[in-house]
Parts: structure tokens; sequence; C-alpha cells
């Protein structure tokens, strides 16, 4: 009885629900957070995951750049992330590393829905952190792989690569570690292993030998002949699914129609449908032989590919994704007559607003190049080689966060 | 609605009348920048006088005032439109009391007058923004409703939010 009572006096507010949920839209995160504070109304509509997702999808987007700096002869390191908005990239925002993940993570998994998943090289420890709100959860540990036994043939090489996104369907979160295991005599002994972890459930699932490609793959062995291109560490999260550049080794000796063959590498994209858990291979556009450096990044709400042909970068949009038609040529950027450095080993096609750019190490520096204007400037403070970014916007968005664990489990089914 | 209907019908005059009997008499292709009467025009075809119950004179006189300056504004196809537009907006809103501020929003969006209800959320939002949960409480005249305990419950689960 009680309960009725204060829901009919909720709307004793002056403003209509609509309205005021229109105003909350334009909030930022902190008033956000502090207004859930104003009455049960507010509470519930910011908490609901519509507004949640109507309101990231608002935020200005920014590329997010890990900074470490080492101290007192490297003994202590002072780790952050930097944000930079578009524009002049002028640095918007730091966001410091909370205390319960420290010094715990040495890579980005990737970044979306305003969440950063954070783990140890092989993914044994992983976080995920709306930096935001500063909610951290840990994750539960990845399970053991099964069949990666301590046989020398086996480890011999072992490749692995991870990924993280949102199922947009169910708002799930999820992450993924793919393993590769090259048996270095018998390639019919090869084995690939693909675990995902789900936040709606807070656990693990593996999946053994996983088909990467169509069912009607032709060629098995070639899923397990993959090798990740190793200048291509982040991953790209465009249409609800997670991508990766691939290279195939020589020895593959596969002509599949989906693979680029040059010089002897053979590159790809493969991409895993969050929803679905499904792999698939994506086309890549026509391009030049002998490109140095293939990537793929996000332009525009799609999936994009840039190449370096020493003379040349072009960029490729694909316009409808998974569809190989659909990819246009974006840009075309003659290095010989604009004021780009020495590209050294890698660069990554994005966009931020209505502006596109090209990522690229030089001299051991993060540089960030304006296709349509020439400009250019470095990104990070400190001189350090800084391999970890990724697009960003804030999020309200909740994970279930560590610290208010119980509290979760105590509101369980009141949103909040 | 196709512009081509737009330049035929611009010297069309539709009769607009508030609650409070007030009626305005404005050209179609001003009118019709409200999403609500674009859509009685276009069903209705024909009616010259259309009757706006739930909102009153001096209320929709603005909103129709802020139609006009825009109508106005992007007849003339310069580029320095869009910054004519946002210097107009910001006297618009400038001196707006709370309470004036609150019924036009509730009017404009009555009338669906989309870009006027952005323009004054994005007002209202600007004077909210940083504020204390108490301060909202008075803005909006809400009464908090949490049980005793539940309200601390949240305050202390985001502490960072409060300082």
């Amino acid at each position: 009885m009680r309960e009725t009572k204060i829901v009919t006096y909720i709307s004793s507010s002056f403003l209509p629900e609509d309205i005021i949920k229109k105003i909350l839209l334009r909030l930022d995160v902190k008033s956000l957070m502090r207004f859930r504070c104003v009455c049960k109304s507010w509470q519930s509509l910011i908490c609901e995951p519509t507004f949640t997702k109507m309101h990231f999808n608002l935020q200005p987007s920014s590329i997010i750049v890990f900074d470490n700096i080492f101290l007192n002869n490297n003994a202590k390191r002072e780790s952050k992330f930097l944000v930079h908005g578009s524009g002049n990239f002028g640095e918007n925002s730091t966001y410091k590393i909370p205390e319960n993940i420290g010094n715990d993570f040495s890579r980005v998994v990737g970044c979306d829905g305003g969440i950063l998943c954070l783990s140890d090289f092989f993914l044994d420890i992983a976080y995920l952190w709306n930096p935001a709100t500063n909610e951290v959860k840990k994750l539960p540990p990845s399970p053991r792989e099964r069949f990666f036994p301590h046989s020398s043939n086996l480890r011999e090489s072992l490749n692995h690569q991870v990924g993280f996104g949102i199922d947009r369907l169910t708002n799930d979160f999820k992450v993924l570690r793919l393993r590769f295991a090259f048996h270095n005599k018998d390639p019919l002994k090869n084995r690939s292993e693909v675990a995902v972890y789900s936040l709606r459930t807070n656990s693990w699932k593996t999946i053994e030998n996983p088909r990467i490609f169509s069912s009607s793959e032709p060629y098995p062995s070639l899923t397990y002949s993959l090798r990740w291109s190793t200048y291509s560490k982040i991953s790209v999260v465009v249409n609800g699914s997670i991508h990766w550049m691939f290279m195939f080794e020589r020895s593959s000796r596969i002509h599949a129609s989906s693979i680029d063959h040059d010089q002897g590498q053979s590159f790809g994209i493969v991409a895993f449908d969050l929803n679905t858990e499904v792999f698939s291979m994506i086309n890549l556009p026509q391009h030049k032989e002998g490109s140095r450096v293939k990537n793929i990044g996000k332009m525009f709400e799609c999936l994009s590919f840039i190449f370096d042909a020493q003379e040349l970068i072009e960029i490729w949009v694909m316009k409808e994704h998974d569809v190989k038609d659909s990819w246009i040529k974006h840009t075309t950027v003659d290095l010989t007559k604009c004021p780009i450095p020495q590209i050294d080993c890698f660069c990554a096609p994005f966009s931020l607003g209505n502006k596109s750019y090209v990522l690229f190490y030089s001299d051991n520096k993060l540089v960030w190049y304006d296709v349509m204007s020439d400009a250019l400037g470095y990104l990070g403070t400190s001189k350090q080689y800084v391999d970890q970014f990724a697009l960003y916007a804030e999020s309200i968005v909740q994970i279930g966060g560590d610290k208010d664990f119980d509290e979760h489990h105590r509101m369980a089914g009141k949103n909040c | 609605m196709s512009s081509s209907s737009t330049t035929t019908t611009t010297t069309r005059l539709l009769m607009l009348k508030a609650s409070d009997g007030v009626t305005f008499e404005v050209e179609e292709a001003v009118a019709t920048k409200l999403g609500a009467i674009n859509n009685m025009v276009e069903e209705e075809g024909s009616e010259d006088l259309i009757c706006l119950p739930n909102v009153n004179g001096k209320f929709l006189g603005m909103v129709l005032e802020w139609c006009k300056k825009h109508a106005n504004n992007n007849t003339n196809s310069d580029k320095g439109n869009d910054e004519v537009n946002k210097w107009w907006d910001k006297e618009f809103v400038m001196d707006l009391d709370q309470n004036t501020l609150y019924h036009l929003l509730m009017a404009a969006d009555y009338l669906s007058g989309t870009e006027l209800v952005d323009l004054l959320t994005e007002k209202v939002a600007s004077m909210i923004r940083g504020k204390k949960v108490e301060e909202i409480r008075e803005t909006f005249k809400i009464k908090s409703d949490f049980l005793p305990g539940q309200e601390e419950e949240i305050r202390k689960k985001n502490s960072w939010a409060f300082e």
C-alpha cells in the first residue's frame, strides 16, 4: 500500500516526464549519477537501459590513449588515460586508473558502449571499467585451455587474439579470447579454442575448434593456420561484430576467395558476431599489391580499411556491413605531397565527428593526421611509446561493479 | 513535406486559435515548422482555422515568434544563416524566467516544434548542470519519495558524483 502511494506522488513534478527525459539526456554523466537521488521516478528514468543507450549515443566521441610514465628509475609507473576530443585534439580530460586495477593490466582489449576492457597479456586477468563513473568489475578467471598441454610440439607456436564489445540486441557486454596452437610437424593437429565471457551471466564458456569460416568451409585446415598480423593489436567493433585483421602463413597453400594474397602473405578480416557468436570472413576491397601495412578501423560507424604502399595511403570504407561491393575508396593520401613524417609500423583509420583521421607511429610517438586539412599532431604526453588507444564516449551504463556487488544482489530486479 | 508544395503555398494564411480564444494569423510556411500543425494541415487539408486547446495565447505567440524568425532567416540562403539563427536563439532564451521557460517548453512540445524543444531543453539543462540534488528538487518542485536510507545508499555508492 505504501508503495503505490509513493508512486502516484512522483507525478507532482512540474514538467511531464517525457520533457524531463529530454532535459536529462543533455546532461553529463556526473550530474546524472547525482540526480538519481532526486526522486524515484528520476532514478528509474536515468537507470533505464533505453535512456542509457540514448544518452550514450548523444555523447561526443573521442579517442582515449593509455599514457604510461615510469617514475623513480622505472620502479614506479604512473598510468592514466588521456581523452582527446576531435577538433584540435586538445586534451580534454584524464582518467586515473582505479586502485583496484592498478598495474594489473598490460593491454586494452577493446572499448565499446562507454566501457573499457583491460587485461594482462593472455587475458588471465581482465577488468571492465567505466571511466566516467569509475565503476570496475573484475572478471572471473578465464577457463584454462584444455588442449594446450605443455607439449613441446604445440607450444612451439601459440597465438592468441582478444576482443570486447556489446551485443546491442541484449545489451550484454562480451569478452572474447581466441587461441591457436600450431603443431610444428602435423598441421592436422593444430588446435583452436574460443572462450566467451558474458557480463549478463558473469561467466565464461568455451567453444573448441570453432568454425571461423562458414560451415561449408572447404579447407578445415585453414582455420587452424590463422596467424594474426602483429601490427593490428586492436580489434574494431562495427555493426555488432568484433573484427580483426589477420594474416595467413605462406604455407597454408589455400586459395579461398576472401583471402588476399600478397607477397606470400595472405590477409583477411575475421568478424565475430556478438549476438549469434558466429565467426565469418569479410572480403577486403580490391587494392594495390605490395602494400606495407594493412589495417582496419572504424569510420562513420562503418568498417574501414587502410593500406600504406610507400608513396600513398588509401583508405576504404565498407558502406554496408559485410557487402563486398559496398567498399568505397574514401581517401588517397599522396605521401610525397603531404607533411606526414615517416610511418613506422602501424596505422589505423578512424573518424571523430565529421572528420577523418589516420593514426600512426612515427619515431615512437603516436601521431594523428587529419586527411582533409593536412593537420597533424602527437597524442599522449609522455615521450614514450604509446601503443594502446581506443575510440571512446562516456556512458552512465552500469556493469555491476565490484564495490557494490552486494548491493547489486540485494537490489536485483530493481534495474539499478 | 516536399519543398515544391511549400513554395506554392507560402502565401496561404492559417488562423490559429489558442485555448484562451486569442487568434493568430500566420503564413502556412511558418506554422508548418511545427510538426503538430503540419500534420493537421496535411490531414485536414482545407481547414484554415486550427484550434489549439492545450496552449494559451501568450505562449503560442512566443512559439510563433520563434518560428517566424527562423522561417525568415532561412529564406535567404546565405551561409551565415546558421550563425544568425544561433545568435537569435541565444537572445530568445536569455531572459526567460523559469515559469515562462517551462510553459513555453510544454507549448513547444505539444506543438511538436522539435528544434525549439531542443533549444529550450538545452537551456534548462544548462541551468541545472552541476547543481545539487536539493536545488533540483526546488527547481522542478519535486519532493523526495525515497524511503529512509535509500537516498543515502545511492549517495554512498557514488560519492564521487556528490563532491
